[in-house]
């Protein structure tokens, strides 16, 4: 059965989000998280601080649980104001796990916190994920370029983890696990990835971002400038976006934009979930939505 | 003096680029082959096979010779983010013949694993990395280095004190380029997943649906979204304007010249390989004449005096880099 975490914000969505389960598997009913992620893959503003990290520490630690440190992109200045968060997360879990979305952030961390356990974040996963692909336009190019005789199907999705020699380069680094999202059409389960941990966020993926946010620049407390004041328009909750080339739900949360997976999608990750031994991210908590598991009901599903 | 680098999408466009002081050509190339084996939405570089590309070797070296002769050199993108593993050997073996036989000068990358394979095959190409690749801190410098990147171009989205950082304790070890001109992005682009050969996402839809976006959650946007407008607009270079003189608005970094010289910014780029030749032609005047004053002593800030449009130059919006508002 696939490990579990979930993404949250505050120490009290850890109960809660606990006594809740996720839901989804069949029959099996409700089932518990095991692991709790914090911090922010996008956003340096949206990292807990120092006292922060220990508290969540002390929560998960009570209730059995294992805890992650996401990190976003950041300025050499920013990382040097991120020392204290790495540095009470050492002195808590020196094997701690910390998921890096820049090869900067990725080197200094492994530069100078040599025993955390390192993991590469979505952010490092390139390819194309834009939602106005159409899952049926998936199948029908599936089918032409298998008629074609074409080397490569452009629907076929492949991200930066899945070149050639990146899996035994990571190793080489030291790497423990990948994290991803599936893409908005295409492909519904990750490839297994021998010896390497690997990591499914749901039910969002996110398609683009930006050192601007916009959500705080539209609020007008920014000036669609970088690393601007920020009023956390964000913590009010994510902003619905409606896209007639897009089928899928979309919104904005913060600086970076997401799609919801389709029914069918879904459904595959749960059925492989299931089955597989991969961790599966609910974020639906961190991204100010209501929990993820609670929309995961059969009927969300579809026939 | 920084270096200017331009670009080129047609071979008739080449002799006016180097008649106005370019000191670097850069380009992209889409060969049929490509189209035939990858199909149409997966681009062989971030533009448009269209508009942004040469389409044939012939013409690749011709520009090489012509660059060469006149003391300038030609850089190719190959900056697609991720390609599939089945291209990797087929862009490998373009790379070979575009330095080896046709004496392109560099290469510009952006996919990690295209990175990787390159430091390991035996291929003899000086690198540099594209501004998707994303890098913004000065330890991500070390981790391309190691992948044998000698330049590296710096992402829009990064502030000016950031870059201040990364340049003056990098610059010894690694070239730096800059963006100069043209071209916003509302996304970061070493974020963005979205495919160009759809359309821009950011810059599809009308006016009233910004980003194409046909619903915004009402209670959450109202009169905010002018403000996202506005930013589009000038982020498309002010809705692809120009002024009665012919120079053309857009993003700008011209009036931070003088601290890119001080830090040791190796070149500024003038972006805009699918832009028309007018706009390529006028906008590396405008940077030439830059430059020139800058040799003279004079400070960059005069800058604000050739463009003579001191509501777009005061609104900040046309700064890729908002702190230079004021010049």
């Amino acid at each position: 059965m696939t490990e579990i975490g979930l993404h949250v914000r505050r120490p009290e969505q850890i109960a809660f989000g606990n006594a809740k389960g996720l839901t989804g598997f069949g029959d099996r009913g409700a089932v518990g998280f095991s692991r709790i992620y914090i911090g922010d893959e996008f956003c340096p503003l949206r990292l807990p601080h120092g006292e922060g990290v220990r508290l969540f520490f002390r929560e998960c630690r009570e209730a059995g649980l294992g805890l992650t440190l996401l990190t976003p992109v950041m300025s050499d200045l920013q990382l040097e104001r991120a020392m204290p968060i790495f540095s009470a997360l050492f002195e808590c879990a020196p094997e701690a796990e910390v998921v890096a979305n820049d090869w900067g952030v990725f080197c200094f961390l492994k530069r100078s916190f040599p025993r955390f356990s390192l993991a590469l974040g979505r952010l490092l996963d390139r390819g194309d994920k834009d939602p106005r692909h159409r899952e049926t336009d998936a199948e029908t190019d599936a089918e032409s370029g298998a008629e074609s005789g074409a080397e490569y199907s452009p629907m076929a999705w492949s991200g930066t983890f899945d070149g050639a020699g990146f899996v035994e380069l990571m190793r080489r680094w030291n790497v423990r696990r990948l994290e991803r999202d599936l893409p908005p059409w295409g492909r519904s389960t990750p490839a297994p990835v021998s010896d390497m941990g690997q990591a499914v966020y749901f039910p969002y993926g996110c398609f683009t971002a930006g050192r601007v946010c916009l959500t705080s620049s539209m609020s007008g407390s920014g000036r669609f400038a970088p690393a601007d004041p920020c009023g956390r328009e964000c913590e009010k909750g994510p902003i619905h976006l409606k896209h007639p080339k897009s089928e899928l739900s979309l919104m904005a949360n913060g600086n970076a934009l997401y799609y919801r997976y389709s029914p069918t999608t879904l459904q595959r990750l749960m059925n492989a979930a299931e089955a597989g031994d991969f961790r599966l991210i609910d974020q639906g908590l961190s991204l100010g939505q209501e929990a993820s598991f609670m929309p995961l009901k059969k009927a969300d599903f579809g026939p | 003096m920084m270096k200017i680098a331009a670009p080129v999408a047609d071979l008739r466009e080449v002799e006016m680029l180097l008649h106005n002081g370019a000191d670097e050509l850069y380009c992209g190339i889409q060969l049929p082959t490509w189209a035939h084996l990858f199909g149409d939405t997966l681009w062989m570089n971030r533009r448009s096979p269209a508009r942004g590309n040469l389409c044939d070797w012939e013409s690749l070296s011709r520009i090489t010779k012509a660059a060469h002769k006149a003391g300038a050199r030609v850089n190719l993108a190959l900056n697609t983010a991720c390609y599939p593993q089945a291209a990797t050997a087929h862009l490998l073996d373009m790379i070979r013949k575009s330095v080896g036989e046709i004496g392109v000068d560099a290469v510009i990358i952006s996919d990690v694993n295209l990175l990787h394979q390159l430091a390991t095959a035996d291929v003899d190409a000086r690198i540099h990395l594209s501004s998707l690749g994303g890098c913004f801190n000065s330890p991500a410098v070390d981790f391309f280095r190691e992948l044998g990147v000698r330049r590296i171009i710096l992402p829009r989205q990064l502030r000016l004190d950031e870059m201040a950082e990364i340049v003056r304790s990098k610059c010894n070890e690694m070239e730096f380029e800059v963006f100069a001109l043209n071209d916003g992005c509302c996304f970061e682009e070493g974020f963005c997943q979205t495919a160009h050969a759809l359309g821009p996402f950011c810059l599809s839809g009308d006016p009233s649906h910004p980003m194409g976006f046909v619903e915004i959650e009402e209670n959450r946007s109202g009169e905010n979204l002018a403000r996202l407008r506005e930013y589009l607009w000038f982020q498309n270079n002010c809705g692809s304007s120009f002024q009665e003189d012919g120079l053309p608005n857009g993003p700008c970094a011209l009036c931070a010249f003088d601290a890119f010289a001080e830090w040791g910014v190796k070149a500024v780029k003038i972006v805009g390989r699918e832009a028309s030749f007018h706009r390529k032609m006028a906008g590396l005047q405008l940077v030439r004449a830059v430059i020139e004053e800058m040799e003279k002593g004079r400070s960059a800030a005069v800058a604000r005096r050739f463009r003579n449009t001191p509501d777009l130059c005061n609104s900040g919006q046309m700064c890729y880099f908002k702190e230079c508002r004021g010049g």
